[in-house]
Order: structure tokens, then C-alpha cells, then sequence
């Protein structure tokens, strides 16, 4: 992402490669990429402007599958509730993984049995945790339920329910992605500069003055850097979630463009005009990338190098 | 150490369990309900311990989830995390250290590409997977998945990129070529990467869905995630003890693999910071 060639002093001649070594170093993966990766993706941009359902010849239409997108309620729709599962997603993301993070770095006996808890959900697969969270759900038998009971609330049938049913899938997409944050998090907080947090002591800054204007401004790339996994991560992931937990129901109220666009091609095939939908979450990832550019440098610690 | 210092470290480490045992509480749920009897799973209120421990529902869930789709898992983890290693390594090696015509623009391609969401190709690669008949096949699993080479690519590029070129170019200059430069002097050197891109791509295979939800249709070809989706459905037929069963034993693998190899998973993931 940030590291582009910088171009380098060609000085050594030996490391010139003859035509046949560099095919034979890069050529099997340039040509299975170019295959399986560059032409699909090409192709799907060409796909957009197309008619095509699998059994007929395809029929070119132009930009009527972008018009019709537009006319398209459930498209439209696809599209808000897309945007609204990345802020639910996104954003508890990071704080609570850099807010865990700060707690977990530390170190006592028997510290790493509960530094392995925190990272446990890495190993569960999306299909395995959204069997598991259904079941959690369940307002009989579920122990979420349960515990809500305890405090004398009578929660909801989170998933039937068309407002929890979105904020009951982004926790399970936080419990899946938070590990991956508390990972990066450990591993930045390692660089701050203790000298800083010294300092800091001594001007008498207390816990919450040392969090709010030391830590975190010293981790910023790095919450850039979780920012952007996580917007990437809920993108890809998101499809398995909202699929077996609620298949983008109940009235729509899940039916994020993953969902949608995987209806139209393969229920429907619709082939041209889910392929215009794919285009536009390309596009949305494009902008998302553009407003999070991810960082370019390291975080300067203070007077480390 | 004064008073309030103890108190306060007393705190910390309380939180820290309890933070840790919130975040575990799902698979202890997943534990108990798996080894509890049919009746006591679905009784309520529900009991957050077994009455009586059912260890016999292993067999249960292993006759759901079939032994052809644990193995077609295991074939399509292995398949992908060795073909796309020799890949990644190769071509990272080559972008990082070997001068050729157009490796500035290969690298340029690699990078650009690492954050399209795959859904953008998943239409025409299904296409070109059916045109190319390789529906139902591994190959179809397969191909595509592995051809998914530009993080990997990246990762090993920024590795090789900081091995001292002094090394490759003494063994050069003793007139070695660039085949028994990379097998005797680069590989002995790259096991801490190779360790932690595996660790992540036989998590990221074995977990893998979507995909293998297109380009297989026969049960034949089914791997553990589509045989477990199945359980999510309203209409499953499985009592919850046996889903439970199933999500545990299909996990079960990669939680032993994650606590055995957790250094290179940290490494690997945490890989991304190091440029």
C-alpha cells in the first residue's frame, strides 16, 4: 500500500536477471493473475453495460443497468444499508480494540491464557460464529436473552426484529474483527517512546491525559491503518454474516450490496446488471480508499528515529 | 509500593480477565450446548452447565458433516497455502531483488489490486470457471483463490526487500545463478514469513465460503463451511446440540493450530505494519 518503488541505485550489474530467470520467478503468477484476477475484473466493467442471463446471446445495453440501479428501490436500499453496517462495524472497531489493547498490555501470571481469549475469535470461521451467534440470539434458550431477563429487560427476537436485526450482526462482525485490531494496536503501542509517558508522569498527567494525548496520537497511523482493514474486512466478510444469519431479512433490513448483488447473479441471473451493482461498490471502496488514505510513514515516536 | 498502587494493579488484572472472558463467552456457550443432551439444549430456562455431559453427540455431528467434507477442506486448505506460497515467495524474491524489464509496472499491478473487494470479479470468474467446465472440480475451488497472489506478493517484496544484497551478490559473483541463489541462500533465510503467511492462509482457507458457495453445486464438493451453513437456516432440522458439535469440531483444528503457532499468527497479521 504505501511502500512504492522507490527507484534504486542500479549499480550491481549481477543483479540483472536474464529474460528466462525473471519468467521464470514471475511468470506463473503473472499469468494465473492475469487470467483469474486483471481479465475478470476488466470484464466485469465491460458485463456492466450488458443484458446477459446465461442462456441467451448477451445483448449490449449501454448505461440502462446503471439507470435502472437508480430506479432500483432495493438497490438503493442495498446501498444505505451497506454504508450503515460499515459505521456499526467500523467505528466500535477501532476504539474497542485500541481501548483493549491499552488494558491488555500488561503482563501478570498466567497473563497469557486471557491474552489468547482476546484473540480467540480470530480462529472461528464467519459460517461457524454466525451458526454460533444465532444461536446465542435465540430470545428462548439464548443466553443473551438470558442475561437480559437477569436485569428484568425482555429484549427483542434480535434477528426477526427489522430495527436489531443490522446492529445485532455488526456485533458479531466487531467480535470477529476485534483480535486483528488488538494484534496491530500491541504492536504499536510497543513503540511508543516510554520517555514520553515518563514525562508526561512527571508533568502529572493522569491515566485518562496520558490515553487522550499521548497514546493515542503517537498510534494514529496505526487506527488509519485498522480504519482501513476493517472497511476492507467488513466488505469481504460481511456476505458469509448477513447470508446464514438473516439472508439480508427480515424486510430487507440486512439486504447489504453483498446479499443483493449475489441474488440478482446467481438466484436471478442477472449477470449485466449485478455486475453494475458490483460496480458500485467498487466505486464505494475506491472512495472509502481515497478519504482513508493509509498512512505513508511510520509514527514518530517522540525523538526516536 | 503504596496501597493505592495495589489496589489499582488488583483492579487492572480483574479487568483484563473479565474483558477476557467476555470475549470467550461464545465459545464457552458453543462448549456446553455441544456436549448437553437434545432436550436440555432447547429447555428453558437454559443451563449454563450440562446436567448430564453427552460426549456421544461427537459421532452425531460427525455423520452431519460428512467425512467427504472434511476431506474436500483439508485438500482445498493444503492446495491453495502451498501453490500460492511458491508463488508469492518467487515473485516477492524477484520484485524485491532481480533487475528485469517491467517490474516497476508488475509491482505497480500488484499493489493496485489489493484492495479491490473480490466480489467485483466473483461474476466473470464464474463465467470463465463455467465456460472452462471446471464447475465441481478443485480446480474451479481452487485456481481462483490461489490466483489472489498481490498481498502475499507485497508481504515477501517488503521482506526481501531489507536482505542485505551484499549476500546475493557474493554468491553471484562465485558464479552461482539466480535458481541456486534463491534455493540455498534466500529460502534458509525466509522461514519467520513463510511461517506466518501460511498461518494465515490456512486460517483464511479453511474458513473460506463464498466461493466454494458459487463453483460447487454437487454435495461431493461441499467443504466444512458450506456443510455447516446449513445449520444457520431456519428450516435445519439439526437439534442446536449437534450444530453446536459441528461449529466446535470444524473450528476445532484451527484453535489447536492458532495456540500452537500464535507467534507467526501475530507476526502474520501483525506483518502489515512492517514497511
Amino acid at each position: 500500500m504505501s511502500a512504492m518503488a522507490r527507484p534504486k541505485p542500479r549499480r550491481r550489474s549481477s543483479r540483472t536477471a536474464s529474460p528466462f530467470w525473471a519468467a521464470l520467478f514471475v511468470g506463473p503468477n503473472v499469468i494465473l493473475f492475469t487470467v483469474f484476477m486483471v481479465i475478470p475484473l476488466v470484464w466485469g466493467l465491460a458485463l456492466s453495460l450488458y443484458d446477459w442471463n446465461l442462456i441467451y446471446a448477451p445483448r449490449f445495453v449501454g448505461f440502462d443497468n446503471y439507470l435502472a440501479l437508480m430506479n432500483d428501490a432495493r438497490a438503493v436500499n442495498s446501498v444505505v444499508k451497506t454504508v450503515y453496517l460499515l459505521v456499526l462495524g467500523v467505528v466500535p472497531t477501532v476504539f474497542l480494540s485500541f481501548l483493549l489493547a491499552v488494558l491488555i498490555n500488561t503482563s501478570f501470571p498466567g497473563y497469557s491464557v486471557f491474552r489468547t481469549m482476546y484473540l480467540l475469535p480470530i480462529v472461528i470461521s464467519l459460517v461457524a460464529s454466525a451458526v454460533l451467534w444465532k444461536f446465542m440470539y435465540d430470545p428462548r434458550v439464548g443466553p443473551i436473552a438470558q442475561l437480559l431477563s437477569f436485569f428484568g429487560v425482555s429484549g427483542p427476537n434480535w434477528l426477526q426484529d427489522t430495527t436489531w436485526a443490522m446492529p445485532a450482526l455488526s456485533l458479531v462482525i466487531v467480535w470477529l474483527r476485534l483480535p486483528l485490531g488488538i494484534i496491530l494496536y500491541l504492536a504499536a503501542l510497543q513503540q511508543v517512546n516510554p520517555q514520553l509517558l515518563e514525562a508526561a508522569e512527571i508533568d502529572g498527567a493522569g491515566p485518562w491525559a496520558k490515553l487522550r494525548h499521548i497514546i493515542w496520537p503517537n498510534v494514529m497511523p496505526v487506527t488509519l491503518l485498522i480504519l482501513v482493514l476493517t472497511l476492507r474486512g467488513i466488505i469481504f466478510d460481511s456476505f458469509d454474516i448477513a447470508f446464514v444469519m438473516t439472508k439480508g431479512g427480515p424486510l430487507n433490513s440486512t439486504d447489504i450490496l453483498a446479499v443483493y448483488i449475489y441474488d440478482l447473479a446467481f438466484a436471478q441471473l442477472r449477470l449485466g446488471y449485478a455486475s453494475a451493482l458490483s460496480t458500485v461498490l467498487f466505486v464505494i471502496v475506491i472512495i472509502l480508499a481515497l478519504i482513508f488514505n493509509p498512512p505513508r510513514r511510520r509514527p514518530t515516536n517522540g525523538d526516536t528515529v | 509500593m503504596s496501597a493505592g498502587h495495589h489496589w489499582r494493579r488488583r483492579l487492572h488484572v480483574s479487568t483484563v480477565i473479565f474483558f477476557g472472558l467476555v470475549m470467550a463467552a461464545p465459545f464457552y456457550w458453543m462448549i456446553i450446548n455441544s456436549f448437553k443432551s437434545s432436550r436440555e439444549v432447547v429447555a428453558y430456562p437454559p443451563t449454563w452447565w450440562p446436567t448430564e455431559w453427552h460426549p456421544e453427540n461427537v459421532w452425531a455431528a460427525l455423520a452431519f458433516l460428512e467425512p467427504t467434507a472434511i476431506v474436500n477442506s483439508v485438500i482445498f486448505t493444503a492446495i491453495i497455502t502451498i501453490v500460492q506460497l511458491v508463488l508469492v515467495v518467487m515473485t516477492g524474491f524477484a520484485l524485491a531483488k532481480m533487475q528485469f524489464l517491467g517490474r516497476g509496472a508488475l509491482l505497480g499491478l500488484f499493489i493496485l489490486t489489493m484492495f479491490v473487494p473480490g466480489q467485483v470479479a466473483t461474476i466473470p470468474t464464474f463465467i470463465l470457471i463455467r465456460n472452462l467446465n471446471w464447475i465441481d472440480t478443485f480446480m474451479g475451488l481452487c485456481v481462483p483463490i490461489i490466483a489472489q497472489t498481490s498481498f502475499g506478493v507485497f508481504i515477501f517484496r517488503q521482506f526481501y526487500i531489507s536482505m542485505p544484497n551484499e549476500i546475493l551478490d557474493a554468491a553471484k559473483i562465485d558464479g552461482a545463478n539466480w535458481g541456486q541463489v534463491f534455493t540455498k541462500i534466500v529460502l534458509p533465510l525466509s522461514g519467520p514469513p513463510i511461517a506466518a503467511y501460511v498461518a494465515v492462509t490456512v486460517l483464511t482457507a479453511w474458513n473460506m465460503y463464498a466461493w466454494p458457495l458459487i463453483s460447487t453445486t454437487e454435495k461431493e464438493m461441499r467443504v466444512l463451511p458450506l456443510a455447516l451453513a446449513g445449520l444457520g437456516q431456519s428450516y435445519s432440522q439439526t437439534p442446536p446440540n449437534i450444530a453446536m458439535m459441528a461449529v466446535l469440531l470444524s473450528t476445532l483444528p484451527i484453535i489447536i493450530f492458532f495456540i500452537l503457532c500464535q507467534r507467526y499468527f501475530i507476526n502474520g497479521l501483525g506483518g502489515s505494519l512492517k514497511e
